[in-house]
């Protein structure tokens, strides 16, 4: 059976995207730096790879371990991501390649890796960000997002029609990290969002599954925002 | 500060930029990149003239082929354009004074090079328009822009 190879899985829209998929019938290969995601894999009856995706040797058991399976890729989530927010001129180099190879390195680099496996009807979805439109502080996280919104569209040229290629532009969204931030600040960024709230992680998972299900077979190099209209307002 | 960082395919562009323009920085990142570290290479610079044209509070200009707007050449080129895009609008956000912006241009392959010049002389001049992404090309029509 082809797997779903899910990126930073191991907690937040990762983890619903990996709960989605897995109640949707998909054979999942969650992967994640964090080692919480054995136990997320374990719970969700899928494989697990704890990697670091930026690391040569980490995409290499992603493969060795699709390859295991035998029965090719049937959907890619480049979920994983960074921030190393700063003001541009506070913003170090360091954190500029750091997050630039984080979040769109490491899912060119998944892409090139499992093209050749990726099945008929297959579907590559990347976790873009409403960021990628600009944002104050993060230079670094919007090319990589932006970057991201780039090679979709390119690669849904390159691999139609075996494969899909969409993208995700999340917005504010209840994480543990976007929890970190005071109540003010959380008022403030909800109170400009037309739905009035955050999303939830299960409201990108919804969309997650549905790109990649075959209700989604007309759709393909599109950014499709979740964000409670904050986009346009 | 008046600072080209050009490459091989726009190096025209440095001898057709009216000598008026004296302030300001143009990134052009047109060449088809061969692999990742490229990409990154490229991505850096246009980090670090970012960085200087918002301490100096002066106009930046990224230029990207128009081609890798609709993904037509290669995933990492398409990446590199979608990358320098929202660079310029995120660092737009950082402009605190009204003289500086920060736009792309993109250049098609049979781009009229005088005309493309004075589209990227004006944005380093005045400073109307900020955080815009300008296709000097004809294909993006009945297209969606990134």
């Amino acid at each position: 059976m082809s797997v779903s190879v899910v990126t930073g899985a191991a907690r937040g829209i990762g983890l619903e995207i990996a709960r989605r998929l897995a109640a949707g019938g998909h054979e999942l290969l969650l992967v994640d730096v964090d080692p919480a995601v054995a136990a997320v894999a374990a719970q969700l009856g899928a494989a697990a790879v704890c990697a670091d995706l930026t690391d040569p040797s980490g995409l290499a058991e992603i493969g060795a371990e699709v390859h295991r399976s035998g029965g090719g890729v049937r959907a890619i989530v480049n979920n994983a991501g960074i921030t190393r927010d700063a003001r541009l001129t506070a913003m170090s180099e360091t954190d500029f390649r750091l997050v630039l190879r984080v979040n769109l390195g490491a899912a060119y680099a998944l892409i090139h890796l499992l093209r050749d496996e990726l099945v008929d009807g297959s579907s590559i979805v990347s976790m873009s960000s409403r960021s990628y439109l600009g944002n104050f502080g993060q230079f670094n996280y919007a090319a990589s997002k932006g970057g991201l919104v780039g090679m979709t569209r390119a690669l849904a040229r390159e691999l139609a029609p075996r494969t899909r290629v969409n993208a995700i532009a999340p917005g504010f969204t209840d994480t543990e990290m976007t929890r970190a931030v005071p109540q003010a600040t959380w008022d403030k960024v909800t109170s400009a969002i037309p739905m009035q709230r955050a999303g939830r992680p299960t409201e990108i998972a919804e969309v997650v599954a549905f790109l990649t299900s075959p209700a989604a077979s007309y759709v393909t190099g599109q950014v499709v925002f979740v964000c409670g209209g904050r986009s346009v307002a | 500060m008046k600072n080209l960082l050009l490459d091989d395919s726009t190096t025209w562009l440095g001898e057709l930029l009216p000598e008026t323009v004296t302030d300001g920085a143009v990134l052009a990142a047109c060449d088809l990149p061969s692999d990742w570290r490229s990409v990154e290479d490229r991505l850096v610079e246009a980090f670090r003239v970012a960085g200087e044209c918002t301490t100096e509070q002066v106009p930046l200009v990224y230029v990207v082929h128009s081609a890798d707007l609709r993904g037509a050449r290669s995933a990492l080129a398409g990446a590199l354009a979608g990358a320098l895009i929202s660079c310029a609008r995120a660092v737009a956000f950082e402009f605190s004074r009204r003289s500086a912006s920060a736009n792309v241009v993109a250049l098609p392959d049979d781009v009229d090079r005088p005309g493309a010049a004075r589209v990227i002389g004006g944005l380093l001049a005045d400073p109307v328009m900020t955080g815009e992404l300008i296709d000097l090309g004809s294909a993006k029509l009945g297209r969606l822009q990134p």
